[in-house]
């Protein structure tokens, strides 16, 4: 990105003439040092000698005296010069980068109440168990002061247990949950039981002919999915024809790759989410995500605002002052704006289906009744304004 | 915090990409004039000695008093050669931390995606680091930053984990801003002290009140006067141990302005700009009935949180089948059913039995011709 490539350069001018400059700088007083060195000990000897001090070495010690004074202080003046470089990059910092993040409520919103400190500490909490790190949550919850019950953490810690066992390649865990959850994953369409026993039976396949006789006693336990999962059953065991000659010169090869692996982790989770009654991603981090989407957006209206002098715009505290775009998958409930009025609907003011099928909002309708008829305005169809009925998404 | 100057395309794509980075940036300006200090004062040490050197060399001195002055400068050239690596150390030190933020800045536009969200768990793990240093929670911040490979800057950890008794110490560039931090600590610390101390700690820092501040100091000499538990205010509100707290949040907001961070973390605010976005009235009705798994501002300690903000502003409608969760668009056309609810015309072809079907919300049984199609603009 430019902004960040502009900054970089300057950074990189600044580090280079660091480098140089401490270079030099030690190099010179390095020499310096030396010098004097040498001359002390040429002063050293003629003390002991006991000869008192010769012009020539008066005249080479205040030659060393006004050299050391040079070198010293175009030490300094050097040093001072990189200053221009160090500010150059402040400046291109402020030139990219807005330094200033404003709230888009007033700031003390959250702190008025000692309360919601600790309800956004919770949120935290929970948010740490669900992504599996239960030690930084124990930890939280500890400094916090906060209580946790026990039957909230007991589902994440056996879920981050079987996970971790997953990872290693461990299907006993993932096997036991999944049998004990049968009924429930059923109604969820869910294959887990199926996918785990297969990932089994392929990892007795990698290990060659020796594992032919339990690969085959392992296959019974596909008999219960043979209705739905028919197709893959069969690949399974055409495979076993290739056992001999091994897997992977086999066009049966695809079956070891190791993305089932990562496929069957993402599958436990969706599933136990879902018995949950949890998203697969917690809360917070999509409120997280949606705010960094929302933040420069309320950010440059604020400015704008300020900047037009029209700070009336966004004193309607109940509502933010632009629409921001999070994409479909944030399209949790239901938004019914009306096309005339270009505002939400209420429960004071709904959402009104007309004959036609159009739907309007009430305030809408009552504008557009003339003489106790209504013209719909999409399709110029002439209504009975009492006809239009409430709906409900 | 710095958050990219969103230029007109880039507001769909850029997202808070915040750092703490004026803490780097003010750090490398900080250590930059430090070194300079040192320098320049090593280098006056050293011709200071060079000086006395030439000026002995003028009269007719003595081999030794040469020699003894020969180390001197010898022992000062070292000294500023010393000071001069380290100080350049840590300016080099500062400025690859500069650049070490703005490299991982640019990892966001990667084009892969799953490098792009692996740095947006980082960012947000970055957030929750500084938020809980904010909170004062140092052990978990410092766990959390470990497990997620986040490097703590020593800065920011220096900048909140200062406590009373260092507060209490004169800083460079402490005066404009902690004076009346200082003020309101000589006050809690003179609450404690017994006469005795008193007076002496009264003489010694309240010298120097000056302006507004004497008011204050009155009215705290003014406490002598009465024993600790009086109720006589304004001496009982001075007492009140709440005065602690709130020395507390103001030592912490002047701390923040020395530093040039906020008063609220980072984290706060994208949090609560993310909830205002997502919230709806559905979020909050009374019986609710209309709250959605999915939804994160229905869910439980969200939902606490984001009462006092605002609602997101919807100009575009935008329906979801409250069976399925699908949106209702041409694909999937919105139907009413006689009682007014609607719902996706998949979702009544799955819940379709014998050509009827079951209004989930309502319970009542409808047949399926019965639904209506509806038109949204």
């Amino acid at each position: 990105m430019e902004q960040c490539a502009c900054v970089e350069r300057e950074l990189d001018k600044v580090l280079q003439k660091f480098l140089t400059y401490g270079q030099h700088c030690e190099q010179s007083l390095e020499e310096l040092l030396h010098y004097v060195g040498q001359l002390r000990a040429e002063l050293a000897s003629a003390a002991l000698q006991g000869t008192p001090l010769s012009a020539t070495l008066s005249l080479v010690m205040s030659q060393c005296c006004r050299k050391i004074k040079d070198t010293v202080q175009k030490l300094a003046s050097d040093h001072k010069d990189i200053h221009s470089s160090v500010s150059r990059v402040g400046k291109a910092i402020d030139r990219n980068f807005d330094s200033e993040i404003c709230g888009v409520v007033s700031d003390a919103v959250w702190d008025a109440r000692e309360q919601q400190q600790q309800i956004l500490q919770m949120a935290i909490v929970e948010h740490l168990y669900q992504q599996g790190m239960l030690s930084v949550a124990e930890e939280l919850c500890q400094e916090s002061t906060l209580n946790v019950d026990l039957d909230f953490k007991q589902p994440f810690l056996e879920l981050n247990r079987i996970l971790e066992a997953l990872h290693e390649q461990d299907l006993g865990p993932a096997l036991e949950w999944a049998v004990s959850h049968r009924q429930r994953l059923l109604e969820l369409n869910s294959s887990l039981e199926f996918k785990l026993h297969r990932l089994h039976f392929i990892r007795l396949l990698a290990g060659g002919p020796a594992k032919q006789l339990e690969a085959l006693s392992y296959a019974r336990h596909f008999q219960p999915f043979a209705r739905l999962h028919q197709r893959e059953i069969q690949v399974m065991m055409g495979s076993l024809v290739y056992l001999r000659l091994g897997l992977e010169k086999s066009p049966y090869c695809h079956l070891l790759d190791s993305s089932h692996w990562a496929e069957i982790c993402e599958t436990f989770t969706r599933d136990a989410c879902s018995l949950l009654g949890l998203s697969v991603e917690s809360p917070l981090s999509v409120s997280f995500a949606s705010g960094c989407v929302a933040l420069p957006v309320l950010m440059n209206i604020k400015a704008v605002i300020e900047q037009r002098q029209c700070t009336g715009v966004w004193n309607h505290k109940d509502e933010l002052p632009i629409e921001i775009e999070l994409g479909m998958k944030c399209w949790y409930h239901s938004v019914f704006a009306c096309p005339i009025l270009r505002q939400q609907t209420s429960d004071s003011n709904p959402p009104i289906k007309l004959i036609c099928g159009h739907v309007i909002s009430r305030d809408a309708l009552n504008k557009l009744i003339n003489g106790g008829k209504l013209r719909c305005p999409y399709c110029p169809m002439e209504q009975n304004p009492a006809d239009g009925k409430r709906i409900i998404f | 915090m710095w958050t990219l100057r969103a230029t007109g395309r880039e507001v769909g794509s850029s997202s808070c990409e915040d750092t703490m980075a004026p803490v780097p940036y003010e750090t490398l300006n900080k250590r930059f004039r430090a070194a300079q200090k040192n320098i320049d004062r090593e280098t006056s040490h050293v011709t200071m000695v060079v000086a006395e050197l030439e000026k002995t060399l003028s009269g007719c001195p003595a081999v030794d008093s040469v020699v003894s002055l020969l180390d001197g400068v010898v022992e000062k050239l070292s000294v500023l050669k010393r000071k001069a690596v380290e100080s350049i150390q840590a300016e080099d030190e500062s400025a690859k931390l500069c650049k070490r933020r703005i490299e991982h800045l640019k990892e966001h536009s990667s084009d892969q995606p799953a490098a792009a969200s692996v740095w947006k768990r980082k960012r947000m793990d970055r957030m929750m680091v500084e938020h809980l240093l904010r909170c004062g929670y140092y052990n978990t911040a410092v766990k959390l930053a470990r497990q997620s490979g986040i490097e703590v800057a020593q800065e920011v950890e220096a900048a909140v984990s200062q406590d009373c008794t260092t507060a209490l110490q004169p800083g460079q560039q402490d005066n404009t801003l902690s004076q009346n931090k200082q003020k309101s600590l000589k006050l809690k610390r003179k609450l404690k002290c017994a006469k005795m101390l008193f007076f002496r700690h009264a003489r010694k820092h309240f010298s120097q009140a000056e302006g507004s501040q004497l008011d204050e100091v009155r009215q705290a000499m003014g406490m002598l006067a009465f024993p600790p538990d009086t109720h006589i205010s304004p001496y009982k509100d001075l007492l009140d141990p709440a005065r602690w707290r709130m020395l507390i949040q103001q030592f912490r907001y002047d701390n923040y302005r020395l530093h040039q961070l906020g008063n609220n973390s980072v984290f706060t605010l994208t949090l609560q700009a993310g909830l205002s976005a997502i919230k709806t009235p559905q979020c909050y009705k009374e019986d609710g009935s209309s709250k959605s798994p999915d939804c994160p501002v229905c869910s439980r300690s969200l939902n606490k949180l984001a009462q006092p903000l605002p609602m997101a502003h919807c100009a575009n409608s935008r329906l979801v089948c409250k069976i399925s969760g699908d949106v209702m668009n041409e694909n999937n056309p919105p139907m009413m059913l006689p009682n007014g609810y609607v719902y996706g015309y998949n979702s009544l072809l799955s819940i379709r039995q014998d050509d009827k079907v079951v209004c989930p919300r309502t319970k009542e049984v409808f047949h399926f011709s019965q639904a209506e199609k509806v038109y949204i603009m």
